[in-house]
């Protein structure tokens, strides 16, 4: 009877010796819990490093798709676009295409060959909603045709669509400064090319500085002083030259100043509402 | 019957001290982790051991920990965040308070740090 009941024990607990070793903190169920409360928690180059050390261990489509939200989420897009192209003939195919659309968007890549390529290829119809605003996005930031823009109203809702379209306008006619007319301006009167380009201190400085060198070129001419007009005269012209380039090159960083502006104004438009990602297939946290 | 009873209290207790060992290897690891000012990976540690915590018993020494690492790595804003977990975490007075002198402390350099970088 006691030989039994020691028998009896051993084996009670020899199974719980065994699962304490088996389910230890490091665990891959008890590590894939934490690495989804890392991410819940936003500490999401943690929680990349715990999916890839389960990935190392046993690799699955789902783990490869959680690190690769990681990287999207710390906007590394480069390797969160290599991660989901990865993926894109896996289980999470469709996600991922969406997803892998969305990091060359981001990256400010072309999407219009890919999106052709990845077009019919939604089954699901969030997926496909999401596709087609992706891609009319792609479209306005390439300059959308007046003929394409019909398809914003069907695609969008409420007063986002008459904001999309003002963003539509403003990258098919961007506000631009042409230099050559900046270079022309300044080169009939200085500085008036720099105030085109809305460079007025700039401007006004180039007038009168040009102006005082060349009035001292002249008034020493007039009292007889040729090596110190001609000083002044081989200043002017070094200001005036100057001042024409200096208008040519304000007009063009006016033009990538007004375009990055206007990039960062619809990009943060486009993170504000969310567009192109249904939510669940970002991670589901409570 | 009775002895049936006995066994099974005595299986619950055994997995019950399996665990308590595990955390405090754990533990262990993370202030290794901390002295060797592997503070990443200290952090990381941390969090895991907060996270099967379930009966919170190690939280205040967990959460101090996470915050001295954020501290020592520089990312005072977070180490402020820590702190306030591991005060609401403090079991006696003298821990409650050494808490909220480093949360003051960090908050002074954390207000000299913005004013001296919006002088500049």
């Amino acid at each position: 009877m006691m030989q039994k009941t020691i028998f009896f024990v051993l084996l009670s607990i020899f199974p719980s010796l065994l699962f304490s070793q088996a389910s230890g903190l490091f665990a891959p169920e008890k590590r894939k819990a934490f690495a989804d409360y890392l991410f819940c928690e936003k500490d999401y180059l943690r929680a990349s490093e715990e999916y890839e050390a389960l990935n190392n261990l046993n690799k699955n489509d789902s783990l490869s798709y959680s690190i690769g939200l990681c990287f999207l989420k710390m906007n590394e897009y480069g390797k969160a676009e290599d991660v989901f192209y990865q993926l894109r003939n896996s289980t999470l195919g469709e996600e991922s295409r969406l997803l892998y659309l969305k990091t060359s968007f981001l990256l400010n890549n072309n999407i219009e060959e890919k999106t052709d390529s990845f077009s019919n290829q939604f089954g699901n119809k969030d997926l496909e909603t999401s596709f087609r605003r992706l891609d009319l996005a792609a479209q306005i930031k390439a300059g959308m045709s007046q003929a394409s823009l019909h398809s914003l109203d069907t695609n969008f809702e409420g007063t986002d669509v008459q904001l999309l379209r003002s963003f539509a306008e403003n990258f098919s006619h961007p506000n631009r400064k042409s230099p050559f007319a900046a270079a022309l301006f300044s080169a009939v009167l200085p500085g008036a090319g720099k105030i085109y380009t809305k460079n007025y201190g700039d401007g006004i400085t180039s007038l009168i500085v040009t102006s005082l060198f060349s009035f001292l070129w002249y008034d020493n001419f007039r009292a007889g002083h040729p090596t110190r007009a001609w000083i002044f005269a081989g200043l002017t012209g070094f200001f005036y030259w100057g001042n024409v380039y200096g208008s040519y090159i304000s007009a063009r960083n006016y033009n990538l100043e007004k375009a990055e502006e206007l990039n960062n104004e619809f990009d943060s438009f486009l993170n504000s509402k969310n567009y192109f990602v249904p939510k669940k297939i970002e991670g589901s946290c409570k | 019957m009775k002895s049936r009873w006995l066994l099974f209290i005595l299986v619950i207790f055994f997995q019950q001290g399996f665990a308590q060992i595990q955390l405090e290897e754990q533990l262990a690891f993370v202030e290794s982790l901390f002295a060797q000012e592997k503070y990443f990976d200290a952090i990381t540690e941390a969090k895991r051991l907060s996270f099967f915590d379930s009966s919170n018993q190690y939280s205040y020494k967990v959460n101090s920990l996470i915050a001295e690492s954020y501290k020592s790595g520089n990312k005072l804003s977070e180490a402020v965040n820590y702190f306030t977990k591991a005060e609401r975490e403090s079991r006696n007075p003298e821990e409650l308070f050494s808490t909220k002198i480093k949360i003051i402390k960090i908050n002074i350099v954390i207000f000299i740090t913005r004013a001296i970088k919006d002088d500049s």
